[in-house]
């Protein structure tokens, strides 16, 4: 029988323990009481699960056709990503979104999402670490892509601004204490998903430089962390 | 700031004078926080105890912030939080979720029924005893009046003398704050070792 490569191991392994992490974490804040923010974060488990199972699924295929297909699932969810993580921060303030933040919630991902279905997004893959994984791109005004990178970009340094704002007004010094630590999370997989999943194949790939992409996985950071705020002691 | 002070100099010279002292009442027209800060600096600096506040009109972040600003460790105290799960911020319930106990802070949903609150206490003076071993703790609770207006006298009665026995075969000093005119002032007086008043 052939050996599993130790690279292709892992990377398989890796969202699928990232899918289990998230969906526990997604199903603990569901069952808590019935409040906006918990509802929203689950919302936004589930959005990683989605994600995780992606990418899971795309270490698995043996066709290139099979992955392509795959990245375009993916890509359904990541643009929701931002708009979910904004929905939980404002809940947290206890405000109701406005005219223009909610339009921008929801016509920038839906948007996204056609420009996907349409094959303008990303649905090029290549064998990367002996799975398949998105292909280099150029930098150009015409791919899809950098305009996705620039919207998510700039949507969570949006989010991570509000995220810091609403830290800094915080009076209760328990829940400062607690925000603290998802921070870390939201920081550690907001840096390793640029770099690996935007970063890597629009500027370093075409440079010869490989990162494996990590950016589903990397949500275990933020869960965890999350889930070590919010356990009761 | 010089109310506390006086109050403070009150309560050192009256409190803890007999072994026999276990459970109190203080009868006051002082503002509240000045007069549980004055408890607090007598029993927390003064003595080196560590005890439990009933938290019935303020969050137990209120008292954090009291103790905080006036060089005591929050930290060091028990809270049980009547007050934080009617608040119900969202950022609280999603970091603190209200229905289960913290480190130091145990959350009472409902104090219209009072079998809560008493069990919340139980469970933080048990905590209390094994953490400070054989050093005497002290129990604060204040906010009479206004559970008075979520249960009847006779309840409010029944928990009161319930948990002053409680309290003495903890070996925990029990002080009760009262108003001037509080329904229940008849019973407390003879709940109570010493009734003070200032």
């Amino acid at each position: 029988m052939e050996e599993l490569p130790y690279i292709r191991m892992v990377l398989t392994a890796l969202p699928l323990l990232a899918f289990i992490v998230n969906l526990s974490f997604g199903i603990f804040i569901w069952k808590r009481k019935k409040l906006l923010v918990n509802r929203i974060f689950a919302l936004l488990m589930f959005a990683f699960c989605w994600w995780n199972m992606g990418e899971f699924a795309m270490r698995l295929v043996a066709s290139r056709g099979s992955a392509g297909a795959i990245l375009n699932f993916i890509e359904i969810a990541i643009p929701c990503i931002p708009s979910i993580a904004l929905a939980f921060v404002m809940a947290l303030e206890n405000k109701t979104p406005s005219r223009r933040q909610l339009a921008a919630m929801v016509l920038g991902p839906l948007l996204f999402i056609m420009l996907n279905l349409a094959g303008m997004l990303a649905n090029n893959v290549k064998v990367r670490f002996d799975v398949y994984m998105i292909a280099p791109m150029n930098l150009s005004i015409f791919n899809g892509y950098i305009y996705f990178t620039a919207y998510m970009t700039v949507f969570m340094a949006y989010v991570i601004y509000r995220w810091i704002r609403f830290y800094r007004l915080c009076e209760n010094e328990m829940v400062k204490k607690r925000i603290r630590y998802m921070l870390a999370g939201v920081f550690v997989t907001t840096i390793i998903t640029f770099l690996t999943e935007f970063i890597v194949p629009i500027v370093l790939l075409p440079m010869g430089i490989d990162i494996p992409s990590l950016g589903s996985s990397s949500t275990i950071f933020l869960t965890s962390l999350t889930y070590y705020s919010v356990r009761s002691r | 700031m010089a109310e506390v002070e006086e109050l403070y100099s009150i309560l050192k010279e009256k409190l803890m004078k007999s072994e026999l002292e276990e459970t109190i009442s203080i009868t006051t027209t002082s503002d509240l926080p000045k007069l549980d800060l004055a408890l607090l600096k007598f029993f927390i600096q003064d003595n080196a105890m560590s005890g439990i506040i009933t938290c019935i009109n303020r969050p137990h972040t209120y008292y954090a912030k009291l103790l905080s600003a006036n060089g005591m460790n929050p930290e060091d105290l028990y809270y049980v939080d009547a007050c934080s799960p009617l608040l119900h911020t969202p950022s609280e319930a999603f970091f603190l979720d209200t229905d289960k106990p913290e480190r130091n802070v145990w959350f009472v949903r409902d104090i219209s029924d009072l079998s809560f609150l008493q069990i919340e206490i139980y469970e933080v003076a048990k905590r209390l005893i094994n953490a400070s071993k054989s050093k005497r703790g002290f129990l604060l609770v204040d906010g009479l009046a206004s559970l008075g207006l979520y249960n009847d006298p006779t309840s409010l009665g029944k928990f009161l003398h319930d948990l002053s026995i409680r309290a003495r075969s903890f070996h925990i000093y029990m002080v009760l704050i009262m108003e001037k005119d509080e329904a229940l002032a008849n019973l407390i007086r003879t709940i109570c070792d010493n009734n003070y008043q200032f």
